[in-house]
């Protein structure tokens, strides 16, 4: 018997009873619904959250100098660009400051930096430039400012040229950063940026305490560690120095992540086992009621066979319907969250889709299994003196 | 269609059961139980229906009638006896082998016409050609022409519930003939219908007769069974009268006894 003559009598029994069919849909609905929402929304904020901690330097390593009698020179460590494993060395030293400009005043984050910090950093000018090496040589009294800074204290972006007073010293804006927005982890919209040197007197730091480096590729990345290692052993001794790898740090939350993301979608998943029952209770009282017409398409010569796959794709047809309409619907509510999450960006992916519509289908033939054969296995004498 | 009939009867000679019997019950008995009481809905029916005839059996309620029925259209099988329907033994088929019978070699009228509901006259009459197999256009053709002889070509697309019940009995003989069975059986088909829609059942059963099917009528109802040229009486599961009987004792219809003489002699020899 041809498929789509069933797929026809399937869907003409559907419509004939419009509301218990959607009723019986309801359950798939909301179970796949559950489940994409869920696994939508945990996939949107790791990728979100990952993808900030890989702007904080996701495959960077982290070095800190814990205790120091000498120091380590500028020199010293940006000589470990010459390692061929190593790809940048970032040196930068962290203070807080107020910085005043045109009559207003705000609490900064003051960053000595060297010119490599801000490849590996990803700091975007907004307009000017950058700082140079011969600004930190020459100990210049130039700085690079957050857009935070610019707009609070001027009021405008337009600030290049200005003078800005920072802990008592005047500096003269060069560069503006782009606007990064609160979500971001790390803002650096209320941050100036220094000269390493010219910054490390204003913040009465002697020597190189913290720097990052990059791998020169993901290959060479435990290499690399394995270097810095030896370096900071060598100058401060161990257990003075720490290396932090961010690259494995990034992994751990992404595994966390995605162990949360399956559990909360196997939670969910059992809210679409719950909605099989209900195609399964309907299914049986439909297998009921309609008794007399499986007699009658027994006398007329259909077989086994016809009667279970009537049935069988009856329970499938409302599995998939409810699957669909369940994903058409969590998509349209992940796009209302995105509206008032700007920051964030969840979408239903592609896999995500076609595990649901698996599932529904796959739930349509279990639960629908049973039903459709109890209903092949009327004897046509039986059901036909059925009242 | 005259074709394949042919081809069948010759086959016939050749098989069990000799020339042109359609329809042969050897001592069928069927018992079912009421409590813990046996009741013999059937006990020991035998009967022969040769091909082109019109039997009518009568019967009261009680008499074994629709045990009889069911047991002729494959519906049931029965407890001992045989039942060959053109020569093939019924009782030794599977329950797939059976469905293929009602399918192709019966076609069912019954008393409460036995349409399904959300499906419209068409669609019920295609219904044992999709289970058939046939395909798309040749089912087009076979319907249309099977509404149009039972005279509702123009209400092909109505459901059930918008045809009168004469009308839907005309349906299901329409869905009863379109695959060309061997045997039309028909279960009170005016049990349910006024006295004009009976009389118009009645005149399209002679037709289909007159045309060449076999027909197997079962009713309670006197006046309908006098209209059959043969008529079969139930009575406590046993047969009780049948106008063949007559009709060789009278010694008219030479052919007619001449068979049955046949018949019996060689269902002596059986046993």
């Amino acid at each position: 018997m041809k498929l789509n003559q069933e797929l026809k009598m399937a869907l003409a029994s559907i419509r004939a009873n419009k509301m218990r069919s959607f009723l019986t849909m309801l359950g798939i609905i909301i179970g796949v619904m559950a489940v994409t929402l869920l696994v939508s929304l945990v996939q949107g904020a790791t990728s979100t959250i990952t993808d900030q901690l890989s702007g904080l330097g996701g495959s960077n390593l982290s070095c800190m100098v814990t205790k120091s009698a000498s120091g380590i020179t500028l020199e010293e460590v940006e000589a470990l660009e010459q390692e061929p494993e190593i790809g940048l060395v970032s040196v930068y030293s962290t203070g807080s400051g107020v910085a005043k400009a045109a009559g207003n005043q705000e609490d900064v984050t003051i960053n000595a930096v060297n010119q490599s910090y801000q490849l590996l950093n990803q700091l975007e000018i907004e307009s000017g430039r950058y700082l140079n090496a011969i600004e930190s040589e020459y100990r210049l009294t130039n700085c690079v400012v957050g857009a935070g800074v610019a707009q609070n204290l001027f009021g405008t972006k337009e600030v290049l040229g200005e003078t800005i007073r920072v802990n008592g010293k005047d500096f003269t804006i060069v560069g503006i950063l782009k606007e990064e927005g609160s979500a971001s982890l790390n803002t650096r919209d209320l941050s100036v940026f220094l000269p390493f040197e010219t910054g490390q007197r204003l913040l009465g730091i002697k020597g190189v305490l913290t720097f990052e480096a990059s791998a020169a590729d993901e290959m060479s990345v435990d290499k690399a560690e394995r270097t810095l290692n030896t370096f900071l052993q060598g100058r401060v001794g161990e257990d003075n120095y720490t290396v932090f790898n961010m690259g494995s740090l990034l992994d751990m939350i992404t595994t966390v992540y995605n162990v949360l993301g399956y559990l909360l979608g196997g939670i969910a998943g059992i809210s679409l086992v719950v909605g099989g029952v209900g195609i399964m209770n309907i299914m049986l009282v439909s297998v009921t009621e309609r008794t007399r017409e499986i007699g009658i398409r027994k006398a007329i010569g259909a077989q086994k066979s016809d009667i279970i796959i009537q049935f069988l794709i009856e329970s499938v047809v409302l599995s998939l319907m409810g699957g669909f309409i369940g994903l058409v619907l969590s998509a349209g509510i992940l796009g209302i969250v995105n509206v008032f999450a700007a920051d964030y960006h969840f979408a239903i992916t592609f896999g995500v889709a076609m595990v649901a519509v698996i599932f529904s289908v796959g739930v349509g033939v279990v639960f629908g299994i049973y039903p459709a054969n109890k209903a092949a296995k009327l004897k046509p004498i039986d059901a036909l003196r059925f009242e | 269609m005259k074709m394949k009939k042919e081809t069948q009867m010759t086959k016939n000679t050749v098989g069990t059961v000799p020339y042109e019997v359609m329809i042969r019950l050897k001592n069928i008995r069927k018992t079912y139980l009421v409590g813990n009481e046996p009741v013999h809905a059937l006990d020991g029916v035998s009967l022969d229906i040769r091909e082109h005839e019109f039997v009518a059996v009568i019967g009261s309620s009680g008499s074994g009638k629709s045990t009889l029925m069911n047991i002729i259209g494959c519906l049931d099988v029965a407890d001992e006896g045989e039942y060959f329907i053109e020569g093939q033994n019924i009782n030794q088929l599977t329950e797939k082998q059976l469905g293929k019978m009602r399918n192709r070699q019966i076609g069912f009228i019954f008393q409460q016409f036995n349409l399904i509901a959300k499906l419209d006259a068409y669609e019920n009459v295609e219904l044992p050609l999709i289970y058939q197999g046939v395909s798309g256009r040749e089912r087009k053709k076979r319907v249309v022409e099977a509404l149009e002889k039972v005279g509702l070509g123009d209400r092909m697309y109505h459901r059930p519930n918008q045809l009168s019940g004469g009308q839907q009995q005309r349906v299901a003989v329409a869905r009863a003939l379109v695959t060309r069975p061997t045997l039309i059986l028909a279960d009170a088909p005016t049990g349910n219908l006024d006295s004009r829609s009976s009389h118009d059942i009645m005149r399209l059963l002679h037709e289909l007769h007159r045309q060449g099917n076999t027909i197997v009528l079962i009713t309670h109802d006197n006046e309908i069974a006098n209209e059959a040229p043969r008529r079969v009486r139930l009575l406590d599961g046993k047969v009780v009268m049948d106008t063949a009987w007559q009709d060789s004792r009278r010694n008219t219809g030479a052919e007619e006894k001449g068979d049955t003489a046949m018949i019996r002699r060689r269902e002596e020899a059986a046993r």
